[in-house]
């Protein structure tokens, strides 16, 4: 009787315990959800502003380059608060149109220059996407070479196409490019051409174009784009571009390039400056030369263009906050932090963004306003890469290619069908406080069991959204693995090892001269572990985490024992991690896995291996 | 009270009148301000508006004046001369020759780019002027541009001809000097963008008016939806709004370029600074001025309320001070007690005296108890715990004065009463010990009244039985006398009767005057130093032959420390002596004895000395019934042996009351057949021994009358006669006159000598002996201020005698007229009679 009572006295205990903590959860307020095109912005762009608003809960995820992945979320009702897109068209964009804010009477907005915002002008005048500064498409040339070799640096595409042959006929690469990507294409189609994309026709063309969807076909310009084609013939030609360079890798490009096998190449001014300071190479910026007396062109890109969810901002509350959060994005300190080195073009009344003085050659061409922005839809990339690539590897003319691409373009683009239905639960993606995400604990788990290791430690972005039981295509099962090539390293590590590791991932490292070198911005970026559960105490600012313990199987790991254990990061940061943990080894004694994790993914998930479900992984204290 | 409540209705009506006076002029100030700065921004935003257009016009005006002039100079040096002559007359940044997409070229060969979008559309195909905003690092330009018939400059193929200015150049004609730079002004298009800026110093500028105003967390949702409203209607009006806690004037009208629309944010004190200082200096003299008539109504008030509370504390000064007065004089002391905590609010000062408390510090407050040992203090608490909804009570309580230990009568009284809504007890208690002893005193006298009333009656019944009985012989003897007028012997004989009758009721009339006289207090003590010895050889010579009249042996002891001389009132001592051996020999049968013994001791001061004077008898004795009231006057013991011996019955009580007269004491132990012992103690001074004692004068007793001439008044014709038979038969002469005034007339008619002396009756009509004896002294007769007067009055008493005295006369004598003392009067008088 006595025992029964007690029993009944625990439940009752129980019950109110767990209705208290449903109640907590439930009052927990929703962070505001900010997708990150890129890994990088994670890495100062982020903290930055995030340290500007201390009271506000943000959930920084990197999120995809490809409005196509908001298309899918916003098809399953879970369009992030805030999107940012460097790959951005308004032809891409048409569709989203109706669930974003309309910013045009904002004061970010105004803040733009009418040059630049006109690009995200509707015909209605709606504007929703912002974008912030822009980052300069430039010729490289290695002076020193030019110099070594007594060749003149080119001021035009005579002079180029002149100092190209000189460079072949020294054996050394006139031009260099990593025209495996599909924007290295884009670029150089559009940056030798902005003459004719900036003639009457190239204009009307280009507005016809942004302002019509993707759904509704608009080919290439019969006036502009074959002549542009044409130019692109030659310029292959004239630079000496070989079938081969079409395989080229950014890192191939990059050893050409530094070791000096190469004389040109084509980059942002970021990463040129990026080379000056780390390489001590002796780079010039060059314009796109204009041909057959084409005047010569800066090609351009926003940093990223940023929208808002229109569905969130109907909470007059949750607006102010987004509108919050917009502000200091748009910043000129938040800008700063994306080009840290002055190498941005400003787009902003209240900015002063001043020119580097590597840049110098290039500020002409920004006063005279000779900066063309590049057309970025996906169709444009894909159709780029699809008749560029075909010319490189000369399985095309120019008139071929402009069919190609003309073709691809034309053709009515059906959404991708979402066929598959792998997952029959549901998990969100809402980070406890407390600590936990049920998505990102349920596809770490499933991931563990593909890579067969004891644990798994996967990066806090690892993961970009929540897990839908309804349709993906396997493209979108791809996306749910951040881009930026997360890839997996696998070794047996002692206990002691492992929690080394950990606690560099929790704690951060410091001063890591690495551009995918994340240390944690909030609870939200902790890393998400399978086999093993770990507690950590959150410090006074948002990024201070201390490790407290590791759990395996609800025990204290033993620091002996030997675990497999599987780490999914970008393997830029996780050598450095490695070589902290190993010494002079480094990553080298881990199994790099033989698939990106998002290859991984969509094998795992399309061989019909079942979600796993998710289970507490993380405690915050 | 109602007066403050009156006063205070007043304040508050002047400071409500005066509130709303200021209100209603605020606001009426406030909206003439309001409209006067509405007129006056409108004036001024008007004309920068115009500025502003003159300034775009103007550029329309010089590219068309251009335009014209191209379209005739084909000189392409002349025109790069023109524009340079023109860009620095007009100070415009650069002039452009623009080509259909947007690509610039300028006279100096410079190429540039204006990404003109759909503007391009308006500019070259619809031909229509266009104005394009255009960055440059570190400037913004404005361009305004015009198509053109196409031409060629220097090979360069144009479609319409611009100039640019810098934004800075436009943001000057945005200047109001009138706010002091104070002012923002914007022009912004109909999404709110601002194009041209022109803020008040160090203030952050803004780039979108409509996201500005949205922004303001003083607006209401329907403000803004107004606000933005009116700017995107491009309406023109002046509001006011807040901002961020100050009030702007938001000005907009239509800017008349490109489709915007000119907004002024002015402070509010900036607009009205003018206009506020005339309503703060009109508000301050407002003000000013209610405050001084305040001032003035609060001083009069404050004075008024002086005068009033001065008066007022003066009533209660003089109402403290008569209080203070009233209860130091009264036997009431007054004391208020709260009824529900019975302590004391109220003590009147005069409780120190009355009831021995001690005014200090502290007492008010304190419980009514604390005043005295007894928490019932008076009795207060008792009869309020008995009574306690009784309104009046009062009773009376003996009180011992804690202070001086007096035995006092208090009368209580405790009624309760509201004082200020707060039930009191009020006390007073009220001193009745002087009431209470005259009332004793006056039962006391009462009693004794009574008691003398009923003494009186006895004394008349004694007087009429013993006045009668003396009266009875003489009127009956009398009347056998006139029948046995023939009858020498019986004539004799009743004539003897008739004497000792009439002796006896003169002793008897003189016995009751003498002892009146010392009750009364009037007998004067005549103090003379005298010998106790020749007092008792005195007394041996007058009692030793009435004692040998009846064989009784009488003598005289003296014993102890008898002082040779004593200094007293000697007629008195005799006269008591006498009386108690009269007495003994009386009462006391044939052949018995009596004894007088004298016995002298110390007295208690020095110069004093005790005298027991011891009358004893073995005579017949009294009773002891008797001898309680012997000293009571006509107490008289009838016995067998007494009955038949004459006697007044007042004796005793003179004695006695000469005894006291002399501070001494009485007393007697008598018994039955035994006989008496009367004691006197007598405390006599002791006189100086070499002083000759006084005698007694002898009295000589032939002393003869003949040829004296006596003037008397007497109005009585009886004893008128008397006197004339009683003088003629001592051969004397008498001249008898009925008043006062007679006597003194025919004295002042007297020849000198005519009469030796005068008998002045003293109770006469028309002028007493008095009067007379005044008229006779003051008269110019040459006797009169010898002439002896004698006063012949049955006025007995010494103080008679020293009236008579102090009226001029020279002797007293009473009547019934005694010869001896008569002549000797005369003897002593009249100087042929002197040793006569």
């Amino acid at each position: 009787m006595k025992k029964k009572l007690m029993l009944i006295l625990l439940l009752l205990v129980l019950f109110f315990v767990s209705a208290c903590g449903s109640n907590k959860e439930q009052k927990q307020e929703k962070p505001i959800t900010v997708y990150l095109w890129s890994i990088e912005l994670l890495r100062e762009y982020a903290p930055y502003v995030q340290s500007q608003l201390p009271d506000l809960d943000i959930h920084f995820v990197v999120g995809n380059n490809d409005l196509n992945y908001y298309k899918f979320l916003n098809e399953k009702g879970s369009l992030p608060d805030i999107i940012t897109c460097r790959r951005f068209s308004l032809h891409d964009a048409v569709e989203l149109k109706e669930q974003l804010v309309d910013l045009k009477n904002t004061e970010e907005a105004a803040t733009i220059f009418t040059g630049y915002l006109e690009n995200y002008k509707y015909p209605d005048g709606t504007i929703c996407w912002l974008p912030l500064c822009g980052e300069a498409e430039l010729f490289v040339a290695n002076k020193d070479l030019f110099i070594k070799h007594g060749i003149p640096l080119p001021h035009s595409y005579k002079s180029f196409k002149e100092a190209c042959a000189r460079f072949k006929a020294l054996g050394i690469k006139p031009f260099v490019s990593d025209w495996h990507y599909d924007y290295t294409p884009l670029a150089i189609l559009q940056g030798l051409n902005i003459h004719e994309l900036t003639s009457r026709e190239g204009q009307l063309w280009r507005s016809q174009y942004e302002n019509t969807g993707e759904q509704k076909a608009v080919g290439l310009d019969k006036k502009v784009w074959p002549l542009a084609f044409q130019r692109m013939e030659s310029f292959i030609r004239d630079a000496y571009v070989e079938p081969q360079d079409d395989n080229y890798l950014y890192e191939d490009m990059d050893a050409l390039l530094i070791t000096g096998k190469a004389a040109m190449s084509r980059m942002t001014a970021n990463v040129a400056l990026d080379h000056i300071r780390r390489y001590g190479m002796n780079l010039v910026m060059l314009p796109y030369f204009g041909q057959d007396g084409g005047e010569d062109w800066l090609l351009t890109y926003p940093a990223f263009q940023v929208a808002l969810n229109k569905s969130s901002a109907q909470n007059e509350q949750r607006k102010q906050k987004m509108m919050r959060i917009l502000s200091v994005m748009m910043s000129e300190g938040a800008q700063r932090k994306l080009g840290s080195r002055n190498d941005v073009i400003s787009y902003s009344r209240n900015t002063e963004l001043k020119i580097s003085p590597l840049l110098e050659n290039i500020s002409p061409f920004i006063e005279s306003n000779r900066i063309y922005v590049r057309l970025a839809s996906t169709d444009f990339f894909a159709g780029s890469k699809l008749a560029v690539s075909k010319m490189v590897k000369r399985e095309a003319t120019a008139e071929q290619a402009y069919r190609i691409m003309d073709e691809y373009l034309r053709k009515p683009k059906q959404r991708e069908e979402l066929k598959l239905k792998p997952f029959d639960k549901a998990y969100s993606f809402t980070d406890s406080k407390q600590g936990g995400n049920e998505a990102k604990s349920a596809m770490a788990n499933s991931l563990r069991s593909y890579y067969g290791s004891d644990i798994l430690v996967a990066v806090g972005h690892s993961f970009t959204g929540p897990i839908f039981n309804s349709g993906y295509s396997e493209k979108m099962l791809g996306y749910m693995v951040m881009p930026n090539y997360l890839e997996s390293f696998t070794k047996q590590l002692t206990g002691a090892e492992l929690e080394r590791l950990l606690k560099l991932y929790v704690e951060g490292v410091p001063n890591v001269d690495v551009y995918s070198a994340v240390n944690p911005v909030n609870y939200h970026s902790l890393p998400i572990t399978s086999g093993m559960e770990y507690v950590v105490k959150q410090g006074r600012r948002h990024d201070a985490f201390t490790l407290k313990q590791l759990l395996y199987h609800g025990k204290p790991l033993d620091k002996n024992k030997t675990y497999r254990v599987t780490v999914l990061d970008k393997k830029t940061f996780f050598t450095v991690l490695a070589e902290k943990l190993d010494g002079q080894k480094g990553s080298e004694g881990f199994t790099t896995g033989e698939k990106r994790v998002s290859e991984a993914w969509q094998e795992y998930v399309t061989s019909g291996k079942p979600l796993l479900a998710p289970s507490p992984y993380l405690t915050v204290e | 009270m109602r007066k403050n409540l009156k006063n205070i209705s007043i304040i508050a009506l002047v400071i409500v009148t005066v509130a709303l006076g200021c209100v209603a002029y605020f606001r009426f100030a406030s909206r003439m301000i309001y409209e006067e700065s509405s007129r006056h921004l409108t004036e001024i935003y008007t004309q920068v508006r115009d500025s502003l257009r003159d300034i775009v016009e103007s550029k329309w005006n010089l590219l068309t004046v251009w335009k014209q002039y191209l379209l005739r100079e084909k000189n392409e040096d002349a025109i790069t001369d023109f524009v340079h002559e023109q860009k620095a007359k007009w100070g415009f940044t650069d002039f452009y020759f623009i080509a259909g997409n947007g690509e610039f070229y300028t006279v100096d060969g410079r190429k540039g780019f204006f990404n003109m979008h759909r503007k391009i559309n308006d500019l070259v195909d619809k031909k229509e002027a266009v104005v394009l905003d255009v960055a440059v690092p570190k400037k913004e330009l404005k361009v305004f541009a015009i198509p053109m018939p196409k031409g060629v400059f220097q090979g360069f193929v144009y479609d319409a001809i611009a100039i640019s200015y810098d934004n800075e150049d436009l943001i000057k004609t945005l200047n109001t000097n009138a706010f002091e730079g104070d002012a923002d002004n914007y022009v912004i298009d109909d999404t709110g963008r601002v194009s041209i800026a022109r803020t008040a110093k160090n203030k952050s500028g803004i780039y979108n008016f409509h996201a500005y105003l949205n922004n303001l967390p003083e607006l209401t949702q329907e403000q803004k939806k107004d606000l933005l409203q009116r700017l995107i209607s491009r309406g023109k009006g002046v509001i006011t709004l807040p901002i961020h806690g100050e009030k702007y004037y938001l000005i907009h009208m239509p800017a008349e370029y490109a489709h915007s629309v000119l907004v002024g944010l002015i402070p509010e004190k900036v607009v009205n600074a003018s206009m506020n200082k005339l309503q703060a200096i009109t508000m301050i003299v407002f003000v000013f001025l209610a405050l001084l008539l305040s001032g003035a109504y609060i001083v009069f008030m404050h004075y008024r309320n002086k005068l009033v509370l001065s008066q007022k504390d003066k009533e209660i000064l003089y109402k403290e001070q008569l209080f203070s007065t009233l209860s130091d004089n009264v036997d009431d002391a007054f004391l208020m007690v709260d009824c529900k905590t019975m302590c004391l609010d109220y003590i009147s000062p005069n409780v120190t005296r009355l009831i021995g408390v001690e005014l200090q510090k502290g007492i008010i407050g304190s419980q009514l108890s604390s005043l005295g040992e007894d928490d019932s203090y008076f009795e207060v608490g008792k009869h309020i715990r008995q009574n306690p909804d009784t309104p009046r009570m009062e009773w009376d309580k003996e009180f011992i004065h804690p202070l001086t230990l007096e035995k006092r009568w208090f009368h209580v009284l405790v009624y309760t009463d509201l004082v200020q809504k707060i039930p009191k007890y009020i006390i007073v208690l009220s001193d009745r010990t002087k009431e209470r002893a005259l009332n004793v005193s006056l039962s006391n006298a009462l009693s004794l009244a009574q008691s003398a009333n009923k003494a009186k009656s006895n004394f008349l019944a004694n007087m009429s039985h013993d006045i009668r009985t003396p009266m009875n012989a003489i009127v009956c003897f009398a009347g056998l006398l006139a029948d046995y007028a023939h009858t020498p012997e019986k004539v004799l004989e009743y004539a003897h009767k008739i004497t000792y009758s009439s002796k006896h009721l003169l002793s008897l009339i003189n016995d009751i005057l003498d002892m009146s006289k010392i009750e009364s207090g009037e007998t004067a003590l005549k103090l003379t130093d005298f010998s106790l010895q020749e007092l008792g050889e005195e007394l041996q010579g007058i009692i030793g032959p009435q004692a040998r009249n009846k064989n009784q042996a009488f003598k005289v002891e003296y014993k102890g420390q008898l002082p040779a001389m004593v200094h007293s009132d000697r007629m008195r001592i005799n006269q008591i002596l006498l009386n108690l051996l009269s007495n003994a020999v009386k009462y006391t049968p044939n052949g018995g004895h009596v004894r007088l013994l004298l016995e002298g001791r110390p007295g208690h001061g020095k110069g004093f000395s005790y005298v027991q004077f011891v009358v004893q008898d073995d005579g017949y004795g009294m009773s002891e019934e008797f001898q309680k009231k012997i000293f009571a006057p006509f107490s008289r013991e009838y016995t067998e042996e007494t009955k038949h011996i004459q006697g007044t019955g007042i004796g005793m009580a003179i004695v006695k009351s000469i005894v006291e007269l002399l501070g001494g004491n009485i007393s007697v132990i008598s018994s039955k057949g035994k006989g008496s012992t009367f004691t006197v103690n007598l405390e006599l001074a002791v006189a100086a021994t070499e002083k000759e004692a006084v005698k007694p004068e002898e009295v000589k007793t032939q002393i003869s009358l003949r040829g004296l001439k006596v003037l008397a008044a007497e109005d009585n014709a009886i004893n008128a006669e008397i006197l004339e038979l009683l003088l003629l038969k001592e051969g004397a002469t008498v001249e008898i006159r009925e008043n006062g005034l007679l006597v003194a007339e025919r004295f002042a008619d007297s020849k000198k000598d005519e009469f030796d002396i005068i008998f002045m009756d003293v109770q006469m009509p028309v002028l007493d002996g008095y009067g007379a004896t005044k008229l006779i002294r003051a008269c110019d007769h040459p006797c009169a201020k010898t002439i002896p007067i004698v006063a012949m009055t049955a006025n007995a008493f010494a103080e008679d005698a020293h009236k008579a005295l102090d009226a001029g006369m020279d002797a007293h004598t009473s009547k019934p007229v005694d010869m001896q003392r008569l002549k000797q009067v005369v003897a002593e008088l009249v100087p042929r009679f002197k040793g006569k």
